[in-house]
């Protein structure tokens, strides 16, 4: 499996661009891990100091917070080779195969996270027109969990799509013009297998 | 048909290097469609993905990875190992052993493994290899060491496993302590093995006054805070896992702070790679949510239980089947994606068989523990290679005979389970 890797430059313009949006992005997912672990020390502390525990931790986190922390990451660690993939195989694949298969697999999921974006979409407008809240003690619009989620996801649909057209590219040419995962750390320093 | 198409798929994906996440949620759809069509799949893909963020308790992933992150930047973790080689470094094998020691410790406030072969990597070896230790015997220790921390808790994956599984977070966590300590004895009884049968590969050490030995227990200090704010307060009940590791991540921001590391580049280092792991294994418990909708639906799980409760074999022999599989597959998957993968279809049948589920959560992750340390995809193996830059066929020579010590400990906590049911039945 490929672990989580480093900082992957982007190749052309269109990645750098879509960077550009997913370090925003990751930025406020890191924001948001550090608050929740803000939250949950205090919360801790002041039911066990003042017996006055934060009523609204709960919601907040769970309903705002982790999703944060997850959908704003995706895309960025999508760029970087977080998402771990079995990378055993790949090296004994012809070139062309492998990108061509790639193409597929990126275009497959661009249809799947495109769909779930479409689909939160709309239940983030219904829940905005509708003004739905959750019935805890303070009443959180639901529609933010959705916008979150929509927006991560959407990110990472564009991510997908320019994989997808990039792999295709690749194949074509026969050269990689796609960013690639670093190589699997059982092999050694060599260069991506040109046809 | 169906379920063939769409076991084909995500082999296919996998195999050509797609993510894991990708790979199970695209055939899991696949498979979605193909028995009930847009709209049983629309109702999945609006539930799935909210489902997995939506949940309070899954902040304890997040919270544990953040206090890893925070441990590694304070240096906390290096002042273990030199203080287990002051306590046993002046036996044969004394810093091999403390190298164990350490891994233990660091396992006791870190989840991460390959975290924890990367420290030890850093310290205990280039202190083993200067005392003249052979290479083999002291790469195959930090590699085997590493893995304590996916058993001694906070341990990440037994967390994913209670997630996946529905059952007591808590109750696993310390679960994990008795048979955490047990591989530790194991791996100081191994090494205590290796350098009798040869003493060439190991020196004995310098020796050091008692004033030396309480003198290096000051800096552990620091780890003990956390780990008793951890599995302390776990096993009290003061708090529950995630409040333990919202507390955790703090206090180990604290030490860093403290230890003056906690730079604004460290710690938004730390933040964004905490969030990245994380995001990594929730994008896999949302691909697996998608797959086990399709499984659900299409009775897979209950065929396979019913198949096999029907067999005409002892539970045991069954049970041995399943170890196999997992020592299996963790020659070439992630330990998480296996856990993600497996979980859901087998634990029906383990609950089936009248075994217990946190004693099973155990054995799976001491087992998948093996996987980290043996070809092809030994993550801690490959953690120490890329370190120490030594042939990867010499550490994998190096590590087998912890690993051959680790199925006899398997064995063990498989014949009696009161070694990892005993402590959680004490809790608060």
């Amino acid at each position: 499996m490929a672990a989580p890797g480093g900082d992957q430059e982007p190749l052309n313009a269109p990645s750098a661009w879509l960077a550009r949006i997913e370090t925003v992005l990751v930025g406020i997912s890191a924001a948001a891990m550090a608050a929740i672990m803000c939250i949950v020390t205090l919360d801790v502390a002041m039911r066990y100091a003042f017996a006055a525990p934060l009523v609204w931790s709960y919601d907040l986190i769970g309903l705002y917070l982790v999703g944060i922390v997850f959908f704003f990451a995706l895309s960025d660690t999508m760029q970087q080779h977080g998402h771990i993939a079995l990378d055993v195989f790949v090296p004994l694949i012809p070139f062309r195969l492998r990108h061509a298969a790639q193409a597929a697999g990126f275009g497959a999921s661009t249809l799947l996270i495109g769909a779930i974006t479409w689909l939160e979409y709309r239940e983030g407008h219904e829940a905005f027109v509708f003004d739905d809240r959750i019935a805890g003690v303070v009443p959180f619009p639901t529609w933010v969990a959705h916008a979150v989620l929509a927006l991560g996801m959407g990110v990472l649909t564009l991510r997908c799509l320019y994989r997808a057209a990039l792999h295709v590219a690749s194949a074509a040419a026969g050269r990689a013009l796609v960013e690639l995962p670093p190589p699997p750390v059982t092999s050694g320093p060599r260069s991506e297998p040109v046809e | 048909m169906t379920v063939t198409i769409a076991l084909t798929v995500l082999v296919l994906m996998l195999v050509f290097g797609l993510p894991v996440a990708l790979a199970m949620g695209v055939s899991g759809a696949v498979g979605l469609y193909m028995f009930g069509g847009w709209p049983i799949l629309q109702g999945i893909l609006k539930t799935a993905p909210l489902s997995t963020a939506n949940d309070y308790e899954i902040i304890t992933i997040p919270m544990f990875l953040l206090m890893a992150e925070f441990v590694i930047i304070s240096g906390v973790a290096n002042d273990l190992f030199r203080a287990a080689t002051v306590w046993v470094g002046r036996l044969r094998g004394g810093v091999a052993m403390a190298t164990a020691l350490a891994g233990a410790g660091f396992g006791a406030i870190s989840g991460s493994s390959t975290a924890a072969a990367a420290t030890l990597a850093s310290t205990s070896i280039p202190a083993m290899l200067k005392e003249g230790y052979e290479p083999k015997l002291a790469c195959g220790v930090v590699a085997i060491s590493g893995t304590l921390a996916m058993l001694i808790p906070p341990s990440i994956a037994l967390i994913l496993y209670g997630i996946i599984a529905d059952i007591p977070i808590g109750s696993l966590l310390i679960g994990g302590v008795i048979p955490g300590l047990i591989v530790t004895a194991t791996i100081i009884l191994t090494i205590a093995f290796l350098v009798w049968r040869d003493p060439s590969a190991a020196p004995y050490g310098r020796s050091y006054s008692y004033r030396e030995k309480f003198a290096s227990l000051k800096r552990v200090g620091l780890v003990l805070v956390l780990f008793f704010a951890v599995t302390g307060t776990i096993y009290s009940g003061i708090a529950t896992p995630t409040e333990a590791s919202g507390i955790g991540a703090f206090c180990a921001m604290l030490i860093a702070a403290w230890e003056r590391q906690l730079t604004l580049v460290n710690g938004l280092r730390a933040l964004r790679s905490a969030a990245q792991t994380t995001c990594m294994v929730l994008f896999i418990i949302m691909g697996a949510h998608i797959f086990g909708y399709f499984f659900t639906l299409t009775r897979v799980t209950n065929d396979i239980t019913t198949w096999v409760g029907g067999l005409e074999t002892s539970r045991w022999v069954i049970l041995a089947v399943i170890l196999l599989g997992y020592l299996i597959l963790g020659f070439f998957m992630d330990q998480i994606a296996i856990l993600i993968l497996t979980v859901p279809v087998i634990l029906p049948l383990v609950l089936q068989l009248g075994y217990d589920p946190v004693w099973f959560g155990v054995l799976v992750v001491v087992t998948a523990e093996v996987g980290m340390v043996t070809p092809p995809l030994g993550m801690n193996v490959f953690v120490v290679a890329r370190y120490t830059r030594r042939p990867l066929g010499e550490l994998f020579r190096g590590v087998a005979p912890h690993v051959w010590a680790h199925l006899i400990v398997i064995a063990l906590l498989a014949a009696f389970p009161a070694i990892t049911l005993w402590l959680p039945s004490t809790m608060r």
